[in-house]
């Protein structure tokens, strides 16, 4: 259905067409028979297992030829396992292999001819939990290492090779390899990621792996709190900050290598886009009975971390409802004239398992803060307080943004015609612009200024919708 | 070539059922997908407003074989005697409205429903592929038949959640890479949930970022692009009301350019057009311009026409205005 060329299609002589149509008639005659089998509306044939294979090749897209062949195998798997755990046979033993090996085989040919079939992979999917259960029950009888594990896993990672080198973007190999890696201990992730990454710098779906490899690997509550004691507030990132320089150095190489590609820009705007901190900016509004905050960029999961005090009387907080980059807090209704609301971030101060809920990768760089806030004729003041501590953190996350930012300026003085760098460097300015909120709201005019600069550039060499969009995007601020 | 008008699409339509296509051997080998070819099929002649050129006997022949497809668990296969799935089961469902016959719902809802599990997600089949295809399935269906009692929507919800990605988009399952055709699925059924707390923002740049040179959208950084990813994300883009975020001229242009002069639309320009990028390509245009083209406007949500759809009292809540 996909990518069939109108140029292709041939002219057929009245011979071909008639030829044509009988194959046709055959394969419906075939699956006519192959259906009143499934039914037991006809005898089984004798072989089923060469009958389902023969329809599998003829009609390697329908799913109920694969029921079909499943039930049949798992019969054999059950008639063939039992035989084995009673004699311990070593015939029964290879018969078993044999079967599990030559239906790896076949599955390996047809995903040749169709290596996006869902149904394919759902059967090898199926057959290696097969194999699995199959090399428990060899390992159950196992005593005097006569028998050697199917361990059919190690081969399947050589399968998922060979076919991302026919194919680098194929979701369903990476998908399947991805599975592999959960059910087993073998993927080296990080190699091979890196491996394909080298293979072609513009490999999306290895970047896509590789980040899910890191936050994986780094960004478990486990992790996280032991690199607090270490790292302390720059623990709190997702990864180590030297892993962190050390990746972003590669893929800075890469887009100074091949500046034309797209992928690689992705990749560095999720890495630099994961140190971003968030905490609040603004309050918006006061009333009796509830306060409205703003935050530096859209947050979730924040609910356990606001307290907050009307002259030193802590009040029950009835609500919190988190809308984008606001934040309503309601409580009861009541005379406000001095309120204190301290901002916490639990995983910094408890240091304990529990309070990393989250899944979202950058929400445990919640910077703590307290607010004082005042109510008088014209309506509020406050002051917003950010430890030291965490101010010195922000400072660092800024020089790395900065450096970043030069770096994809520099790339925009050798490209350009390139509209890549200059929508980079519009991205890695919103993140700027983020956390230059949280230090001093007045250099926040500068950081826009400059991104409406570029996108008048872009306008300048790319004048498309794309162009358009981010410059009314950046002129709302 | 360009073109600016909209080629008469009906006649190619019409003749798919008759034609066994005998220059390829696809048609034999596509037997299995009968059911999802009958609902592509039907569904465009009803987007062209053509649903009554159909005649009442067709629609009666079609019933029968229709109902024929119900297997005894309350699914659906592809074609009569295929084992059921959950993708046949949805596609037999909204068949049935397109041409007013009428299944066994109560146990279609029943195989539909059997086929959520623990954690939210949802399996195919009885043999336990799980993907956001069928999450969608699943939500679409029940919803259309008024089952939703028979499922536990948050957590086919929180599921859903789990297949967000770094870039703010979503894949197929937890930690696929993210793809056009799995953000219709998955913005579709969070929108079923009526729960869509997740960063629309970044989700719709993504799509943004989707529109090429020529107009038309890929599914994913440095593909190529195909009408039907027009559909799978103008119709999400939609349900966020963001549909200023892309060029809706540039896209509707390409739709137009993948037009086949004879009939029927294909995936790009200059390729062999399908019953399947047909229906897309209306469907994606009368969302973008229905008025223009005169054409019947498909729901984002249920891929229905909308004038059908106000008669199922299970979708009157999610229909879009």
């Amino acid at each position: 259905m996909h990518g069939q060329s109108k140029l292709k299609a041939e002219i057929l002589s009245e011979e071909e067409i008639k030829l044509r149509a009988e194959k046709g008639q055959q394969i419906l005659d075939s699956l006519d028979y192959f259906f009143k089998v499934r039914k037991n509306q006809v005898n089984q044939p004798e072989d089923q297992l060469a009958f389902s294979e023969l329809m599998a090749k003829l009609c390697p897209e329908i799913a109920t030829i694969y029921n079909y062949r499943r039930e049949v195998l798992q019969t054999k798997f059950d008639h063939l396992g039992g035989l084995l755990s009673e004699s311990k046979s070593i015939d029964i033993y290879k018969q078993l292999v044999k079967l599990i090996q030559s239906e790896f085989m076949l599955i390996a040919i047809l995903l040749k001819q169709h290596p996006k079939s869902y149904t394919l992979w759902t059967h090898r999917q199926w057959m290696v939990l097969r194999s699995q259960e199959i090399d428990q029950l060899i390992s159950s009888i196992n005593q005097e290492n006569q028998f050697k594990l199917i361990e059919a896993i190690k081969q399947e990672y050589e399968l998922c090779s060979k076919m991302l080198d026919r194919d680098e973007r194929n979701f369903h190999v990476w998908n399947y390899r991805n599975w592999l890696s959960s059910i087993s201990a073998f993927g080296k992730e990080d190699e091979f990621t890196k491996k394909k990454i080298e293979q072609n710098f513009s490999n999306f779906s290895a970047y896509h792996f590789r980040s899910k490899y890191f936050m994986k690997n780094y960004n478990q509550s486990e992790n996280i709190i032991e690199r607090i004691k270490t790292e302390q507030i720059l623990g709190l990132l997702p990864l180590p900050f030297e892993r962190l320089k050390q990746e972003t150095e590669l893929i800075q190489q890469a887009i100074y290598i091949q500046p034309k590609e797209h992928g690689v820009y992705l990749y560095h705007r999720w890495l630099v886009g994961v140190v971003q901190p968030f905490g609040v900016t603004k309050i918006e509004k006061v009333q009796n009975n509830s306060i409205q905050l703003q935050f530096n960029r859209p947050i979730t999961n924040v609910e356990n971390s606001f307290e907050i005090f009307n002259q030193e009387n802590v009040l029950k907080i009835i609500n919190i409802k988190v809308e984008g980059i606001r934040v309503i807090i309601s409580f009861e209704e009541q005379q406000i004239t001095n309120l204190k609301i301290k901002i916490h971030n639990q995983i910094y101060e408890n240091q304990s398992k529990e309070t990393i809920i989250s899944e979202d990768e950058s929400s445990k760089f919640m910077v703590p803060s307290e607010i004082d806030l005042t109510i008088n004729n014209d309506g509020f003041t406050y002051t917003n307080t950010i430890q030291q501590e965490f101010k010195n953190a922000i400072n660092e996350i800024h020089k790395y943004l900065d450096e970043n930012i030069d770096f994809i300026k520099q790339v925009i003085e050798e490209e350009r015609e390139n509209r890549f760098p200059y929508i980079q460097v519009l991205y890695l300015l919103q993140f700027k612009l983020r956390t230059q909120k949280l230090i001093d709201e007045s250099k926040t005019n500068a950081i826009i200024k400059e991104a409406l600069q570029h996108c008048e550039q872009l306008k300048k060499i790319q004048n498309d919708h794309q162009a358009q969009f981010l410059y009314e995007f950046w002129s709302q601020f | 070539m360009f073109q600016q008008q909209l080629v008469n699409h009906l006649p190619y339509l019409m003749a798919l059922d008759k034609s066994k296509d005998l220059e390829s051997i696809g048609y034999y080998l596509s037997e299995h997908l009968k059911v999802a070819g009958g609902y592509w099929t039907i569904n465009a002649i009803a987007c062209l407003n053509k649903l009554d050129d159909i005649s009442q006997e067709k629609k009666q022949q079609l019933s029968k074989w229709l109902k024929e497809c119900q297997n005894q668990d309350g699914g659906f296969g592809g074609n009569t005697n295929h084992d059921s799935h959950i993708t046949n089961t949805h596609y037999a469902i909204l068949l049935s409205f397109l041409l007013g016959c009428e299944l066994d719902y109560e146990a279609a809802a029943k195989y539909v429903a059997a086929r959520q599990r623990q954690d939210g997600s949802f399996e195919g089949d009885q043999w336990g592929e799980v993907d956001a295809r069928f999450s969608y399935c699943g939500l679409s269906s029940l919803t259309l038949l008024n089952k939703r009692d028979l499922i536990d929507v948050k957590k086919a919800a929180s599921y859903i959640k789990k297949c967000r990605n770094f870039d703010g988009s979503f894949g197929g399952i937890p930690d696929a890479e993210s793809h056009g055709a799995y953000v219709f699925c998955c913005v579709g059924t969070l929108y079923l949930c009526e729960d869509l707390s997740f960063n629309i923002d970044e989700l719709s740049m993504w799509i943004h970022e989707r529109q090429t040179s020529k107009g038309g959208l890929n599914g994913r950084p440095e593909k190529l692009a195909d009408v039907c990813y027009s559909w799978w994300m103008y119709s999400a883009l939609c349900l966020l009301k963001r549909e200023q975020w892309i060029n809706q001229q540039a896209l509707e242009n390409y739709i137009l350019e993948c037009q086949d002069n004879v009939g029927g639309i294909a995936d790009r320009p200059n390729n062999q057009p399908d019953v399947f990028h047909t229906f897309f390509g209306l469907a994606a245009l009368s969302l973008l311009n229905g008025d223009k083209y005169q054409l019947n406007p498909i729901d984002p949500a249920f891929a229905l026409p909308k004038s059908i759809l106000i008669n199922i009292p299970g979708a009157s809540r999610f229909i879009q205005s």
